[in-house]
């Protein structure tokens, strides 16, 4: 790794850092047991028991696809979120190429997650917050995989580009 | 160097996490006003197309450059 790269991926790592302890002040206050990690290897090993669950609806290698995605993007946005020792999700995304965007490339809530836990109301808090830090005024949620996904996320108050199959809003 | 002073990185690092609170703040209102807490997620809950960046990242990079703005 070059120096310039792991210099922009600690000083990101920072900004990372500080976003997820103030959503997890929020989850402290509203939820008890839910915490916001960054993605760990232990994350990365439970997201592999996800493919063994029937209510799985894709097929993804989270820890090839997270080890690309991090070579690539030091600015990405990332997040770990836990129920007491259960990971309940994982999402990965980034600023646009002008920065005036951020992305959530992906994201997939734990299959077998008690239906009481919601995953993208946490996700939604942290890319506000990485979005502000990074000076981005509206959030995109990439590829919803179905039509309820996308109903999902139209309740959110984000609207759909059927063009270029992303919905978003401005902040 | 006396500690009780308060140094300039210190008072913007708590400045930066101050306006990250207000804007996780701002998104909390925002899910209240439409009415989106509460709401049942979908079974196997996901978004995103991982296959597509794993088999080309240039290419997905590209595509997603294309709409970016």
């Amino acid at each position: 790794m070059q120096a310039s790269h792991r210099d922009a991926e600690e000083r990101y790592t920072r900004i990372r850092k500080a976003v997820l302890d103030e959503v997890n002040k929020e989850l402290f206050n509203a939820q008890g047991p839910l915490q916001a990690t960054l993605i760990t290897q232990t994350a990365l090993v439970q997201s592999n028991g996800w493919k063994n669950s029937p209510k799985r609806r894709v097929d993804w290698e989270w820890v090839e696809g997270y080890s690309a995605f991090k070579f690539r993007y030091p600015k990405r946005f990332e997040m770990a979120l836990w129920h007491n020792s259960t990971l309940v999700s994982l999402s990965l995304g980034r600023p646009t190429y002008q920065g005036t965007k951020l992305r959530l490339d992906f994201i997939e809530g734990n299959p077998d997650k008690p239906k009481d836990i919601k995953v993208f109301e946490h996700t939604f808090l942290a890319m506000a917050g990485y979005a502000h830090a990074m000076g981005a005024n509206e959030l995109r949620v990439m590829n919803p995989i179905n039509s309820e996904v996308k109903s999902y996320y139209e309740s959110f108050g984000l609207s759909y580009n059927a063009k270029s199959d992303y919905l978003y809003v401005r902040l | 160097m006396n500690d009780n002073v308060e140094h300039l990185s210190d008072q913007r690092s708590k400045r930066d996490s101050e306006s990250i609170k207000d804007a996780i703040k701002r998104a909390k209102q925002h899910v209240r006003n439409v009415g989106a807490e509460n709401l049942d997620e979908p079974e196997g809950f996901a978004s995103g197309d991982m296959k597509k960046f794993l088999d080309d990242p240039e290419g997905y990079e590209k595509d997603s450059n294309n709409d970016s703005e």
